[in-house]
């Protein structure tokens, strides 16, 4: 149970990186930059990777 | 060179009969339990927000505005990592209270017809042109794959297979609460053919367009211009507005409503999804980028939407085109399917069934049901194709779908109302919705109905159109859902669905007035539903229940209620549901404020344990541990309401009185069953706090309670509490008494024992002496005839009685012994114990036994364990078998058997000896124990016998017991075993 809860507040902390990452400033300047392509994709992965952590780690936990 | 339209026709058709085979697979069990109810397919079947927008649109999208393609995807992501608080309260809504739709969820919360009718009338109108957006990704598709016109009847055959298949596996089930699992399945199986499909075409242009990764990184830099494009649109305003959206279309649009929630079968899918679909959505968008790098590297003839499809053929890869258009088939498909379905629950809901619904239905509702959603599917799909076909547009596929965003988007005012704002009203929800659904008309649907308007000119704001609408139709929508909601006051519906919305409870605590029977509610269904309907439900809210079809406390129909609410949720929607549970014609309206109802109460608590923290964990877990407390007493307690009933009845209550706990709960103590009711309803009645050793005649032995009771309304904390009432503790004392009684036994038989020991003692010495005196007489007279024969007769006589004296005091002084042993029996744990063969001992006896001439008209048989072994006293073993053997003898006929037998028993020896006699009337049974008790005739038993067995077999730690058998008598000697040799 706690650890779905802590879940729970791990995820607002995704959600707030995730914010970080693709709505702030910091959006803007690396999109201001010329990158690779595929360096658009790498913020979701990690994004993504961290979701799947926060939830793997709960249902072991359950 | 294309591919013929022939061929095309026959691939599609091939790819749509293979889903029709995996759906009928699926709904005949054909597939393992494990594959079929598995997270992965669940995610994979949330795919189908991946439609052909995403499919050729991310393309064209990418082409224009670089990077903004891929928020429709990050977007999502971030409504699932913020699953927890958004998408986890709506499907637990939706699964505890059986909305099938988000009008349904709205209607539900924003109570009343109204709310349904008003989302759905305009999902209708936001998603009938994304619907025709999907055929025209379909005929397009043709159309640059074959390099011919299609005509339209080739889009209606592709709406009409989808039609049917909508209908045999979305709409397979009498009613629309059951979960379609065929569905599921092949809209999963046709998300993993869209992401083969994109990542075959994604391998295809890095192998084979450009080589190389390496060789396409290369062209990509030297392209800088471009990739700055690309990368643009994130210091734009478009970049978070399409986040906006595509965080909004993740519970709003009805399709992904209907398969993340309304198809759901555990909760644990979806935390699973949390991540599998932003997974699965990254993939198939990694192929985005470079096919548009192909399409301008190879200078395609093609609409940018279409560059997936123009490169294959200009590569003359045609193999590539046809898995390429049926990726793009599948999503199409797979959107139009849901979405109508979605839909269709909708219409038939929130739209039908209230114009319809009306007394005395037809027979079979539950078919006409049926066939009204097949037939709104349908029309559904109709008005697409009609709009396809009537309306010329000219926009790309992105804006298509970005217009139904926007309107989805118009729900999020509702939804967060929904879970985060308890004084939304239903009119700030609609005057929100208008007014959000008025803006978005005239911003996105006018210019494309009338292309000379331009609207956006109206606002002094200059940004691009995405942004300008959503912030504008938002922006007002949410301002009247405010101020709308702040100037009017929510119902008593509202309040009730607010608090199970926010307090993630399942139940509704409200004043609901209930009627009065199970009899009522049938009544109220029949009216709506016709007789069968009534009966079905009726009967599937009293299994699902557990309640009784005689009930008529009203705490038990209350749970009636809510769960026939909730399953007329599922069938008709929240609004009709209540509607007809308040057609009933007689109703309880003894508010519950009275005396506030444990057991809901409990049940509330329960529910909402996982999202309490702080103080209220620890006040519920102290709650918790005198609940459990309470339980497990040792003494029954029984608590009543102010109003007399009865709300705490616990286990031990139950074990005393056989009354279970949901039979006694909410009832008066006057109506429990006798003999318990009476007792404690005047025992509550009147003014005595204690009643001591009451007897209740519950079986032949009965059983002795002691009863307590306090009034609960006399404590301190009253005045904090509703709780006022009485509190009845219940003592079992019959076991007590018992006790009490054997002890009292053994003090009257120790008494005994001590008199009989001062009694032998007294008669004892006297008896010497006339013993001694008259044994001296014989040897005087015997003197007197040798020296005088002629007295012999008179000495003769003399000598005659003196024998008759000794004989006699022969006899006394046999009795006197015998109270010395037995009040000598407790002494016996002082003697030295040995292990003793009891089949020696009992043979030997038997033996000593058959010495007297009395017994030889009987026959003897023993059949005792030769190897069982006990640490006893031999001498008084013995002893115990001659008494249960003499006895046995006594009481057999001529000719009889005494039998002795024994065998082992969980480390005991049991023996018994068992007679052939008349057997022990009842009312001796009792005192058989008892020392100078005897059934045989005066003067041939001093009554001392078995009491002395009884007296040394417990003191050797067994037990001597009685039994009738038939026919005769049978006493049970058992004895802790030490040995088995």
């Amino acid at each position: 149970m706690n650890k779905r809860r802590s879940g729970s507040d791990h995820s607002v902390l995704i959600f707030l990186l995730a914010i970080f990452l693709f709505c702030s400033p910091l959006n803007i300047w690396w999109s201001s930059m010329t990158l690779p392509w595929y360096v658009a994709f790498a913020p979701w992965l990690l994004i993504i990777l961290l979701i799947a952590w926060n939830q793997l780690r709960q249902d072991h936990g359950d | 060179m294309g591919i013929e339209l022939g061929w095309l026709f026959a691939f599609a058709l091939l790819y749509l009969g293979l889903l029709f085979v995996i759906a009928w697979c699926t709904d005949s069990g054909w597939f393992p339990e494990k594959l079929v109810s598995n997270p992965v397919v669940y995610s994979l079947s949330l795919g189908v927000y991946a439609t052909s927008w995403t499919y050729y649109g991310s393309v064209g999208l990418a082409d224009s505005s670089g990077y903004a393609f891929l928020t429709i995807y990050l977007g999502l992501t971030g409504a699932f990592v913020m699953g927890p608080y958004v998408l986890r309260p709506i499907l637990r809504l939706a699964t505890e209270h059986q909305l099938t739709s988000i009008a349904d969820l709205l209607a539900f919360r924003y109570g009343g017809r109204a709310s349904g009718f008003v989302v759905t009338l305009f999902m209708l109108i936001g998603i009938v042109p994304y619907i025709s957006l999907q055929i025209r990704a379909v005929t397009e598709s043709i159309r640059i794959i074959s390099q011919q016109v299609p005509s339209d009847l080739l889009a209606m055959v592709f709406c009409v297979v989808i039609t049917i298949f909508a209908i045999l596996f979305g709409a397979r089930h009498l009613t629309p609460r059951e979960k379609h699992q065929g569905l599921v399945v092949a809209i999963a199986f046709e998300s993993a053919i869209k992401l083969v499909a994109m990542v075959i075409a994604g391998v295809f242009v890095v192998t084979q367009v450009f080589d190389s990764p390496s060789a396409m990184n290369q062209w990509a830099a030297s392209q800088p211009e471009m990739l700055n494009a690309l990368y643009a649109p994130g210091q734009s305003g478009l970049w978070s507005t399409l986040l906006l959206l595509a965080f909004c279309a993740a519970f709003t649009l009805p399709r992904q409503y209907h398969m993340a929630f309304a198809e759901n079968q555990k909760p644990s899918h979806l935390r699973a999804a949390y991540w599998l679909l932003p997974l699965y959505l990254l993939i198939l968008n990694l192929p985005i980028v470079p096919i548009l790098f192909a399409g301008r590297y190879l200078s395609l003839d093609v609409p940018p939407d279409f560059y997936v499809l123009g490169m294959t053929l200009t590569t003359q890869h045609n193999w590539l085109a046809v898995v390429v258009f049926i990726g793009g088939l599948s999503a199409s498909s797979a959107m139009m399917i849901v979405t109508t379905l979605a839909l269709s629950s909708m219409c038939m809901n929130n739209l039908f069934l209230p114009a319809t619904l009306s007394a005395n239905q037809a027979s079979d509702f539950y078919r006409r049901l049926l066939w009204g959603r097949r037939m709104i599917i349908s029309l559904i799909i109709a008005a697409g194709y009609g709009f396809y076909i009537l309306i010329e547009l000219n926009v790309g596929l992105a804006s298509l779908g970005l217009i139904s965003f926007v309107a989805a988007a118009q729900l999020l005012p509702g939804v967060v109302g929904l879970l985060y704002w308890s004084r939304a009203t239903q009119t700030g929800f609609i005057l929100g919705l208008a007014g959000g659904a008025a803006t978005w008309f005239a911003l996105l649907i006018l210019p494309l109905i009338k292309p000379a308007t331009t609207p956006a000119n109206w606002f002094p704001v200059q940004t691009d159109i995405w942004t300008l609408s959503t912030f504008s139709s938002l922006s007002i929508n949410f301002i009247l859902f405010i101020v709308g909601s702040l100037l009017t006051r929510p119902s008593a519906n509202e309040q009730a669905a607010a608090q199970a919305s926010m307090e993630n409870t399942s139940l509704i605590s409200r004043d609901t007035t209930v009627a009065l029977s199970v009899v009522h509610y049938r009544y109220a269904l029949q009216q709506s539903l016709g007789n069968k309907v009534a009966s079905e439900e009726m009967q599937r809210a009293l299994q699902e229940t557990g309640i009784d079809a005689s009930e008529n406390r009203r705490s038990e129909l209350q749970v009636l209620h809510d769960q026939l609410e909730r399953n007329l949720t599922g069938l008709l929607g929240p609004s009709l549901a209540r509607q007809i549970l308040h057609r009933r014609p007689h109703t309880d309206d003894t508010a519950s404020s009275q005396s506030p109802d444990v057991r809901l109460l409990e049940r509330r608590l329960q529910a909402s344990r996982e999202q309490m923290r702080g103080l209220t964990k620890q006040l519920d877990d102290l709650r918790q541990y005198l609940q459990t407390v309470l339980a497990q007493l040792p003494l029954g307690v029984c608590s009543l309401s102010s109003t007399g009933r009865i709300h705490i009845w616990n286990a031990a209550m139950q074990s005393m009185t056989g009354i279970d706990n949901r039979d006694a709960y909410d009832k008066t103590l006057g109506n429990l069953p006798p003999p318990w009711g009476e007792l404690l309803d005047t025992f509550s009645s009147s003014d005595k706090s204690t009643l001591s050793r009451q007897r209740v005649n519950l079986n032949p032995r009965g059983s002795i309670v002691n009863l307590h009771k306090a009034d609960i309304s006399s404590m301190e904390q009253q005045s904090a509490t509703t709780f006022n009432g009485l509190v009845i503790i219940m003592e079992d004392r019959t076991s007590l008494e018992t006790l009490e009684a054997e002890l009292a036994h053994s003090e009257r038989l120790a008494s005994i024992g001590r008199l009989a020991a001062g009694v032998a003692h007294e008669i004892g010495n006297p008896l010497t002496g006339i013993a001694s005196i008259a044994q001296n007489m014989q040897y005087d007279l015997e003197d007197v005839r040798e020296r005088d024969s002629r007295d012999s007769n008179v000495t003769g006589l003399v000598q005659e009685h003196t024998g008759d004296i000794l004989t006699q005091v022969h006899r006394i002084n046999n009795i006197v012994r015998s109270l010395l042993t037995f009040s000598h029996a407790d002494s016996v744990d002082n003697t030295p114990h040995s292990n003793v063969r009891v089949a020696d001992t009992i043979e030997e006896a038997m033996r000593l036994v058959r010495l007297s001439p009395d017994t030889r008209r009987l026959q003897f048989e023993c059949n005792v364990p030769a190897e069982a072994c006990v640490k006893a006293d031999g001498n008084l073993l013995m002893q115990v078998f001659v008494n249960l053997i003499n006895n046995a003898c006594d009481a057999s006929p001529d000719g009889g058997t005494v039998k002795v037998s024994g065998h082992i028993q969980d480390r005991q020896l049991i023996v018994e000896t068992t007679d052939e006699g008349h057997g022990i009337a009842e009312s001796h049974r009792e005192h058989v124990f008892e020392p100078f008790f005897t059934t045989k005739p005066v003067g041939q038993g001093t009554g001392l016998g078995l009491s002395l067995a009884y007296s040394i077999i417990n003191n050797h730690g067994g037990k001597l017991r009685m039994d009738n058998s038939d026919p005769g008598t049978r006493m049970i000697v058992t004895l802790p075993l030490t040995e088995v040799t």
